[in-house]
C-alpha cells in the first residue's frame, strides 16, 4: 500500500498539471467554442519564459507571479483580441482550425525567440528544498506546494464560477453571446476574461510541469496536451470537476503502471503513452454529448448565421479553359526544366520535397475534399515509409513490391482510422487522431518489428529494369517521384472535380439531407480514408528511399498537426496548395540555411518555415480557400481591372 | 390499388414518453396522403421512422412487400425521398449541383471510382434528367443559380426538386408550407399536384396547414398521443369528433 502510495504521489506533479490545462480547456470550450490545442504550445512558452527568468536570478516564486498573473493574462487578453473575437460566430471546424494555428506556431516562434540555446531546468516554485515524511511515505515540497498551488486556484475559480455575476453571465454568453448582449451584458468582456484565466491556468501548468524535466522540449509539452484533452474529455468538454477528476486519474496512473513494471519490460516505454489514447476512444466512443458538439446552440445563430463551410471555395472556378490550359504546360514545362537542369546539389531537396508533396496531397484529399480533420496523417506516411524500408532492407523484397506493400499497410491502418470516423466527426475526429499520433510514436514506431528501437534502419536504394536510382543524387529516382506525384496528383484532381467532390461538399453542408438524397456516407468516408493514408504510405515510402535510411524522429506525431496547418495555410480545397506547400516545407528551410543570419538563416530556419507557413490557419475563418487561391484571385480581378481600364480609355 | 408502403405496429418512447405507439399505416401507389395532428401527436417522430433518420423501437416497414434496411441513404436508393421542415440545402452548390448529388448517389453511379476511372462528369442523360425535373417544378430558370440568393419559397422548390429527381415511389414532405404565405404554399401545393399526376408518386405530407393538406391529400391520418385516431377523407377526419377534441380544442360536441 505504501508502494503504491509513494508511486501514486510521484504522479502527483503531473496530475496537477493535467488538472489545470484540462479546467483551461473546458473553460475556453465552454465560453468561446474554441478547443484550444494551443494550451500546450502555452504551457511551453511558459514554461521556458518561468525557467529563463529563475536563471536569471530572479526568486522562483516571483518568476511564477511574473509568469501567470502578468504575461499569460496579457497574452491571453492579446489571443482574444487578435484572434478569437474575430472568429466568434464561425463554425467549430474554422476554431479547430485557428487553435491547430497556436499549437504549431507557438512552439517554433518560441524557439525562434530564445535561439538556439538549451534551456534547462529550474527549481520548482515553492518549498524546493523542504522534505517530509506522512505516514511513512516521503514527500517533497514541491509535490505539496504544486498540490496546494492547484487546489487553491481551482477552489477559487469553481467559488467564481457559482457566483451570480460572474459565472451566470458566462454561462449566459456561452450559449449566445449575441443574444446576451441585447440584454445589456458586455459579452466581449466575459470572453476576453475567460481567455486571460485559461492562459493563466495553462501557464501556471507550464510552470509546475517545466521543473519535472531536466531539459525543456515541445514534446514534453505534447505530452502534457493530450493528458490535458484526455482529461477534458471525462467530463465530455463541459463538467470542470470531470476534468480534474480525469487528470488526476491520469497523473496518479502515470506515477503508478512504470512503478511495477520493470524498465526492461515491452510494456514500459508502451502503456504510459497510450492511456490518454484508451481514455479519449472510450470517452468519444460512449459519451453522447461528443455528438452534439458540432451543432450550434446560438439561438442567434439563425438571425447571423456561421460563415459558410470550407468546402465552399471548391467550384470557385478562377480560371478560363485557355489559362488552365496554359497554367498547365507552363507548371509541365517547369518540372522538367527543373528534372533537367536543376544542379546536382538540389536533386536530392527536390526529391524530398516532391514526395513531402505527396504526403500533402493526402491531407487535400481528406481535410480539403471530405472535411475531414485529421492529425495523424504523418503516422500513415510513417507506417508507409516503415513498411517499405523494413520490406526492402531486411526482408529483401523489390523496391517496387516493397512500396506497394508500404502503402496497403498505410492504407489499412487509414481503414483502422476510418472506423471511429464513422460516427465522429470534426473535432472529436481530431482529438482522436491527435492521440493515436501519439500512440504510434510510442508504441508502433519504436517496436522492434517495425524500426529498430531508437537507431535508425537503411533502406535500399536498388534499381528497377536495370535503371540505376542509387545514390542520392539520383535524377531517375526524382524522376520516378515527380511521375508518382503526378499521378496522385491526377487522381486527387479527379476526384475533387468529379461526383466525389460534389456528394462531399453536398455532405459537408448537411450531413442529414445528403443522407435522405442516398449518399452513402459511411462507404465514401471509408474509402477516402483508405485512399488518403495509402497516399500518405506512398509519400512516406518514397520519402524513406529518397532520405537512405529511417529514423524515428523523421516520422515524429508532432508534425501531423503540422501538415495539417500548412496544407490549410495553402489552401486544401486545391491540388494547387499541396503542391506549393511541398515544395515551400522542404526548400523554404534550405534557403533560409543559407542565407545571412541577420535574415534569418542558421540554426532556426525550420523553426522560421513553420512559422511563416502556419498563419494560414489564423485567417482560415475569413478565407478558407487559402493563400494560393487567395492571390490567383486576387490577380484575376486586378486583371479584369487593368481590361475594364483599357476598355475605358479606347 | 397495391400497397407500396407498409407500416406494422411501429412505437418509439423517448425515455418514459411514448412518442409513437403502435402505429399501421398503409400507403398505395401514387396515394397521397395528409399525416395531421397537433404538436406532439408523434407525426413528425413517425415520418423520421418512415425516412430512416430515426429508428423505431419496435415495429416494421415494408416498401412493396419488401422489409426496409436500417439507414436512411439505404432507403432513399431503394426509392424514399423527403424535404425537411427546416429547409437543408447544400451550401456551396448550385441548384443543379443539388439534383446532379441525388441523381448520382441514388443510382449509385457516384463515387471515388467512377471518378477514377475519369467518367466524373456529368452525362447527357444525367443532365437531361435533372433538366426536366427543374422543368417540372417550375426552376428551369434557376438552374445555375446558388441556393444563398433563393426566397424561402424557392427553396423549398429546390428541395422538392433534388427529392424527385431520381423518381422515387415515395416522397415524404415534412411541413412544406411553414414560413410560408398563403399563396406561395398553394403555389407548392399546385407543383406537388402536378408533380404527382405527371410522375405517379406517392406523397405523404406532414402538415399544419390545413389549406395545403386539403388540396394535396386524397386520404388524411389523423394522430393524436402517438396512436391514429382517425382515417379517411379530408372531410371525413376533419368532422370526426376525436379529431375536432383532441386538435381543434373543441369541447365534445
Amino acid at each position: 500500500m505504501n508502494e503504491f502510495l509513494s508511486f501514486a504521489i510521484g504522479g502527483l506533479p503531473f496530475a496537477c498539471s493535467y488538472a489545470l490545462v484540462a479546467v483551461g480547456i473546458v473553460l475556453t470550450f465552454r465560453a468561446t467554442g474554441v478547443f484550444n490545442f494551443g494550451f500546450g504550445a502555452m504551457a511551453y512558452g511558459a514554461g521556458v519564459t518561468y525557467v529563463e527568468l529563475c536563471s536569471h536570478g530572479v526568486p522562483s516564486w516571483l518568476s511564477l507571479l511574473i509568469v501567470t498573473v502578468v504575461l499569460a493574462p496579457v497574452f491571453g487578453a492579446l489571443l482574444d483580441w487578435g484572434l478569437f473575437r474575430r472568429i466568434r460566430t464561425a463554425d467549430l471546424t474554422s476554431k479547430v482550425v485557428t487553435s491547430l494555428g497556436l499549437m504549431v506556431f507557438l512552439p517554433s516562434m518560441v524557439q525562434i525567440v530564445i535561439g538556439s540555446t538549451t534551456v534547462y531546468s529550474a527549481p520548482a516554485p515553492f518549498l524546493s528544498t523542504y522534505f517530509t515524511t506522512l505516514f511513512g511515505i516521503s514527500i517533497s515540497g514541491p509535490v505539496i506546494a504544486t498540490l496546494v498551488t492547484t487546489i487553491v486556484v481551482l477552489m477559487v475559480m469553481t467559488l467564481g464560477l457559482r457566483s451570480r455575476r460572474v459565472g451566470l453571465t458566462l454561462r449566459a454568453s456561452v450559449q449566445s453571446p449575441r443574444l446576451v448582449e441585447l440584454h445589456g451584458v458586455d459579452s466581449g468582456k466575459v470572453l476576453r476574461n475567460a481567455w486571460m484565466v485559461s492562459s493563466s491556468l495553462a501557464a501556471l501548468a507550464g510552470c509546475l510541469y517545466a521543473p519535472q524535466f531536466a531539459t525543456q522540449n515541445p514534446s514534453a509539452y505534447n505530452v502534457l496536451l493530450t493528458g490535458a484533452v484526455a482529461a477534458a474529455a471525462l467530463g465530455a468538454i463541459s463538467s470542470f470537476t470531470l476534468a480534474v477528476a480525469g487528470g488526476v486519474l491520469l497523473g496518479v496512473l502515470q506515477g503508478v503502471i512504470p512503478g511495477y513494471l520493470s524498465p526492461n519490460s515491452v510494456w514500459y516505454g508502451a502503456l504510459v503513452p497510450s492511456i490518454p489514447f484508451f481514455m479519449l476512444l472510450i470517452m468519444l466512443l460512449t459519451h453522447r454529448g461528443f455528438r452534439s458538439l458540432d451543432r450550434s446552440k446560438d439561438p442567434m445563430s439563425v438571425v447571423e448565421p456561421p460563415t459558410a463551410p470550407p468546402g465552399l471555395a471548391r467550384r470557385s472556378e478562377i480560371l478560363g479553359f485557355s489559362g488552365r490550359i496554359v497554367n498547365w504546360l507552363a507548371v509541365v514545362g517547369l518540372v522538367i526544366v527543373a528534372i533537367i537542369f536543376v544542379p546536382e546539389v538540389w536533386v536530392g531537396t527536390l526529391t524530398i520535397a516532391a514526395s513531402m508533396a505527396i504526403i500533402f496531397l493526402s491531407v487535400t484529399l481528406l481535410t480539403g475534399l471530405a472535411g475531414q480533420l485529421s492529425l495523424a496523417q504523418m503516422v500513415f506516411a510513417g507506417m508507409g515509409a516503415y513498411g517499405t524500408a523494413r520490406l526492402s532492407t531486411h526482408h529483401h523484397w523489390s523496391l517496387g513490391m516493397s512500396l506497394i506493400a508500404g502503402t496497403m499497410i498505410a492504407s489499412l491502418g487509414g481503414l483502422v482510422a476510418s472506423l471511429p470516423a464513422l460516427r465522429l466527426r470534426g473535432l472529436p475526429l481530431a482529438l482522436l487522431t491527435l492521440c493515436f499520433a501519439l500512440l504510434a510514436d510510442n508504441l508502433i514506431f519504436p517496436a522492434t518489428f517495425v524500426g529498430s528501437g531508437s537507431s535508425s534502419i537503411g533502406v535500399r536504394r536498388p534499381d528497377i529494369f536495370g535503371v540505376d536510382f542509387s545514390g542520392p543524387f539520383s535524377r531517375n529516382y526524382l524522376v520516378m517521384v515527380v511521375a508518382f506525384l503526378a499521378m496522385t496528383t491526377f487522381g486527387v484532381r479527379l476526384l475533387i472535380h468529379g461526383t466525389t467532390g460534389r456528394m462531399l461538399t453536398a455532405a459537408h453542408s448537411s450531413e442529414i439531407a445528403a443522407a435522405s438524397s442516398g449518399v452513402p456516407m459511411r462507404r465514401t468516408i471509408t474509402i477516402i480514408f483508405m485512399l488518403s493514408a495509402a497516399v500518405a504510405g506512398l509519400g512516406g515510402g518514397l520519402y524513406a528511399i529518397a532520405l537512405g535510411s529511417l529514423s524515428t524522429p523523421d516520422f515524429n506525431s508532432a508534425l501531423g498537426p503540422v501538415l495539417l496547418v500548412v496544407v490549410i495555410t495553402m489552401g486544401a480545397a486545391s491540388v494547387r496548395g499541396a503542391l506549393i506547400a511541398g515544395v515551400a516545407f522542404v526548400a523554404l528551410p534550405q534557403a533560409l540555411a543559407l542565407a545571412p543570419s541577420r535574415f534569418g538563416g542558421g540554426g532556426q530556419s525550420s523553426a522560421i518555415t513553420i512559422v511563416v507557413l502556419s498563419v494560414g490557419a489564423f485567417t482560415y475563418a475569413q478565407h478558407p480557400e487559402g493563400i494560393v487561391t487567395f492571390i490567383q484571385g486576387r490577380l484575376k480581378v486586378a486583371g479584369l481591372r487593368v481590361r475594364n481600364l483599357r476598355g475605358d480609355s479606347r | 390499388m397495391k400497397v407500396l408502403l407498409e407500416v406494422r405496429g411501429v412505437r418509439k418512447r423517448f425515455g418514459s414518453q411514448v412518442v409513437v405507439d403502435s402505429v399501421d399505416l398503409e400507403v398505395s401507389a401514387g396515394e397521397a396522403v395528409g399525416l395531421i395532428g397537433s404538436n406532439g401527436a408523434g407525426k413528425s417522430t413517425l415520418f423520421s421512422i418512415i425516412a430512416g433518420t430515426i429508428s423505431a423501437d419496435d415495429g416494421s416497414i415494408f416498401l412493396e412487400g419488401r422489409k426496409l434496411p436500417n439507414r436512411a441513404d439505404e432507403r432513399a436508393r431503394r426509392g424514399i425521398a423527403r424535404t425537411f421542415q427546416i429547409v437543408q440545402l447544400f451550401g456551396g452548390l448550385s441548384v443543379l449541383d443539388h439534383l446532379l448529388v441525388a441523381l448520382q448517389a441514388h443510382n449509385g453511379e457516384a463515387g471515388v471510382f467512377r471518378d477514377l476511372r475519369g467518367n466524373g462528369a456529368t452525362t447527357v442523360p444525367e443532365m437531361t434528367l435533372c433538366m426536366e425535373t427543374l422543368e417540372l417544378c417550375g426552376i428551369a430558370k434557376l438552374a445555375h443559380a446558388q441556393t444563398t440568393m433563393l426566397s424561402l419559397g424557392q427553396r423549398r422548390t429546390v428541395e422538392l426538386a433534388r427529392a424527385l429527381v431520381a423518381r422515387p415511389k415515395l416522397l415524404l414532405t415534412d411541413e412544406p408550407s411553414s414560413g410560408l404565405d398563403e399563396s406561395e404554399s398553394l403555389r407548392l401545393a399546385h407543383i406537388l399536384n402536378s408533380v404527382r399526376r405527371s410522375t405517379g408518386v406517392a406523397v405523404v405530407i406532414v402538415e399544419h396547414d390545413l389549406a395545403t393538406v386539403a388540396a394535396v391529400a386524397e386520404r388524411v391520418v389523423a394522430l393524436d398521443a402517438g396512436r391514429v385516431i382517425a382515417n379517411g377523407t379530408f372531410d371525413e377526419v376533419i368532422a370526426n369528433v376525436d379529431v375536432r377534441r383532441s386538435w381543434l380544442g373543441e369541447a365534445s360536441a
